[in-house]
């Protein structure tokens, strides 16, 4: 982790969506979707947010640009708080954040040419004459590796691999600061992959964006990021740089992900199924460390006492009684 | 694997072209594997190759109004599968062969239990009253880890989480003690630690019973630590296929070659550093066109002239590999074996 300045930092960020019931649509139990989250990204650079379904990693995307309204916590962005921004504050700083979406099929409307859905949002941010809109939408499209003619086609004529570089040429345009890919690669074949991954770097690199990756892919993610937050029921269970996390996992379940990833090498020895049973309804967390249910560590104290997230000596953080308070006090003493 | 032992599965030059809006499609064009008993072989491929085609041939699903043209035979414990009636053919489904799916709740029934579903191919297959079949129901159920089997048994697919659909898919199919499991995809919608404990199951189930497994995917990883042969395809064709650890280790093949250097490999971060993947150019062709050619040829980076002339048969490698090239890399440094031509 850098010590500059994060451009993105989040703190307790909660969301719990109210599940009704019945005739009169009471409510019978709240999904806590994300449940306090504690992250923060840097310039110029990739947070990985990684964990499996139900963990919150994309409503806490969606959560991070207002998309949806938290219920609690604050998001500043370059040191604003964004929470205490009005909509149309909020609408012009989102220029600096975009969101590039799963299924680039879905989310391009299909009755626009490629031009017309990236001009579009640059007229909802009033940029440009119509000439100067065209002609940055043909600079954007040269640098996602598409030919500035095609903005004049429509989605259907794309591959699904060109389809994600026209949704993220339609991020890159508004020149943001900020980009939150929720799963860009999941609906894309193995070829394709490479070079969408490719391009993400190379954007990266030529304009300093900052990217948070929302993936279940783990060899992506780490390929991708530099930093890696593992979230588990809406909490974040780990988080460190990429290199630490995926060679040194601390977090019992951090642990247990990365063995369950079949290897590409057929002799590597098989560590799987060592995970008890399955995710626990975020309806109805357990009680203290929400992984105990499964995890082969645990301790009494894990079912009675929440584990708060900790810097180690490293500068790893994690959620996890293993992790005493001597690991912390050692590290407190380090770091002076 | 013991090659002693006569294949349960034999599929021979498999033809299936299918009925489109753009004209017929050459789905499986020419596709040959053997499976033994008690072993997995892994077809992988990429969306579009023909895999899961190749699975619906097999088992006769695809709908013949479907069905342009077809060839080849696959035989099923010394029996032809495609000479067979509707009538044979369902009598061997879901008693002698298994079958998972990707997505189980699109293949289970909504309205009826799951004991009801395990128990049907129990009463119609092997003569089993109500009583019996919901008995050996619940023991299928419990051998498939899902806990609670007696109660769970009375339960409707929806109120099963997704993993444990896909146990009880799997009871489904092992319930008649198949000598066949084909299962497509059957983790593709499954996180990462289910995955696992389902791989890990369907392994057990094979040892148990022994087995043919045929496991139809598109990810690598699965079929590296599943398969003990590999078939990779490509537009309609295996291009290469070899025991599995041959195959990681040296491919043949420049597109299981390329495939494998376009993946991102866990855990080699704090070694390699940030870098870049290496990209196969192109797209997969469409499957309408008859082609003269190698399908691969145009994102091929060791072509030479003759891939542009003909489609190449399948040649065996010094590593005992079958692959379907004109100029196969060496299992060492991928290096081309044949320089001539170029």
């Amino acid at each position: 982790m850098t010590s500059e300045e994060p451009i993105l930092k989040v703190r307790g960020l909660t969301k719990h969506f109210i599940v009704r019931g019945g005739l009169l649509g009471r409510e019978v139990g709240r999904v806590r979707a994300v449940d306090g989250l504690d992250i923060e990204v840097s310039s110029g650079r990739t947070l990985g947010l990684v964990g499996e379904s139900g963990c919150g990693k994309s409503t806490a995307g969606r959560l991070i640009l207002r998309l949806i309204e938290p219920d609690a916590g604050e998001v500043y962005f370059e040191g604003r708080n964004l929470q205490a921004n009005s909509a149309s504050e909020m609408r012009r700083l989102r220029r600096n954040m975009q969101f590039v979406f799963q299924d680039p099929f879905a989310s391009l409307n299909p009755r626009m040419t490629v031009g017309e859905i990236i001009e579009e949002v640059l007229i909802v941010h009033g940029i440009g004459t119509r000439e100067e809109r065209r002609e940055r939408i043909a600079t954007t499209l040269r640098s996602v590796g598409l030919r500035p003619e095609m903005m004049d086609r429509y989605p259907h004529e794309f591959s699904g691999g060109q389809r994600q570089r026209i949704g993220i040429a339609r991020a890159l345009v508004l020149e943001p600061k900020l980009i939150i890919a929720d799963e860009p690669l999941s609906a894309l074949d193995v070829s394709v992959q490479a070079s969408v991954m490719n391009l993400m770097q190379d954007i990266q690199e030529r304009f300093g964006i900052a990217f948070i990756l929302i993936a279940h892919d783990l060899a992506a993610v780490e390929h991708l990021s530099d930093d890696v937050a593992v979230m588990y029921l809406g909490r974040v269970v780990e988080m460190a740089s990429a290199e630490s996390i995926y060679s040194e996992p601390k977090h019992p379940y951090t642990r247990i992900l990365l063995a369950s990833v079949p290897s590409l090498d057929p002799r590597a020895p098989r560590n799987w199924s060592r995970i008890e049973g399955e995710i626990p309804s975020p309806m109805r967390p357990p009680s203290g460390c929400p992984f105990h249910t499964r995890c082969p560590s645990r301790m009494d104290v894990c079912s009675q006492k929440k584990p708060a997230l900790q810097t180690l000596a490293d500068g790893a953080r994690v959620a996890c009684h293993l992790y005493g308070e001597t690991d912390v006090e050692a590290a407190r003493q380090l770091q002076q | 694997m013991s090659a002693d032992r006569s294949p349960v599965l034999s599929v021979n030059e498999l033809v299936v072209h299918l009925h489109s809006g753009e004209g017929l499609v050459r789905a499986v064009d020419g596709v040959s594997f053997d499976i033994r008993p008690g072993e997995t072989v892994g077809l992988v491929g990429e969306s579009g190759s023909g895999k899961s085609i190749t699975a619906l041939a097999i088992m006769s699903l695809i709908p013949k109004k479907n069905i342009g043209f077809r060839g080849g035979r696959v035989l099923f414990d010394g029996a032809d599968l495609n000479t067979m009636s509707d009538g044979e053919m369902r009598s061997i489904r879901g008693n002698q062969i298994g079958m998972i799916f990707q997505e189980p709740m699109t293949s289970l029934n909504p309205v009826l239990t799951i004991g009801r579903q395990i128990g049907e191919s129990l009463v119609r297959h092997r003569g089993m009253s109500n009583r019996e079949a919901e008995l050996e129901a619940i023991r299928l159920l419990d051998r498939v880890g899902i806990p609670s089997a007696a109660e769970r048994v009375r339960e409707y697919p929806h109120q099963l989480s997704g993993g444990m659909r896909q146990r009880a898919m799997i009871a489904i199919a092992i319930a008649c003690k198949p000598k066949l499991l084909i299962a497509d995809e059957p983790t593709t919608a499954l996180d990462v630690t289910i995955q696992a404990q389902i791989l890990e199951l369907i392994d057990e189930l094979k040892r148990e019973l022994n087995m043919g497994v045929l496991m139809i995917t598109h990810n690598f990883g699965v079929v590296a630590q599943t398969a003990n042969r590999t078939a990779v395809m490509y537009a309609g064709r295996i291009v290469e296929q070899a025991e599995t650890t041959s195959l990681f280790d040296g491919p043949a093949h420049p597109y299981t070659a390329g495939l494998l250097a376009a993946m991102p490999r866990l855990g080699t971060k704090a070694l390699a550093g940030r870098h870049r993947l290496k990209e196969i150019p192109g797209i997969v062709p469409r499957l309408t066109e008859a082609r003269r050619h190698c399908a691969f040829a145009a994102r091929c980076n060791h072509r030479i002239q003759a891939c542009l002339g003909a489609q190449p048969d399948i040649t065996l490698t010094a590593t005992g590999h079958q692959v379907r090239c004109f100029a196969p890399l060496s299992p060492v440094g991928q290096e081309r074996v044949l320089e001539h031509g170029s």
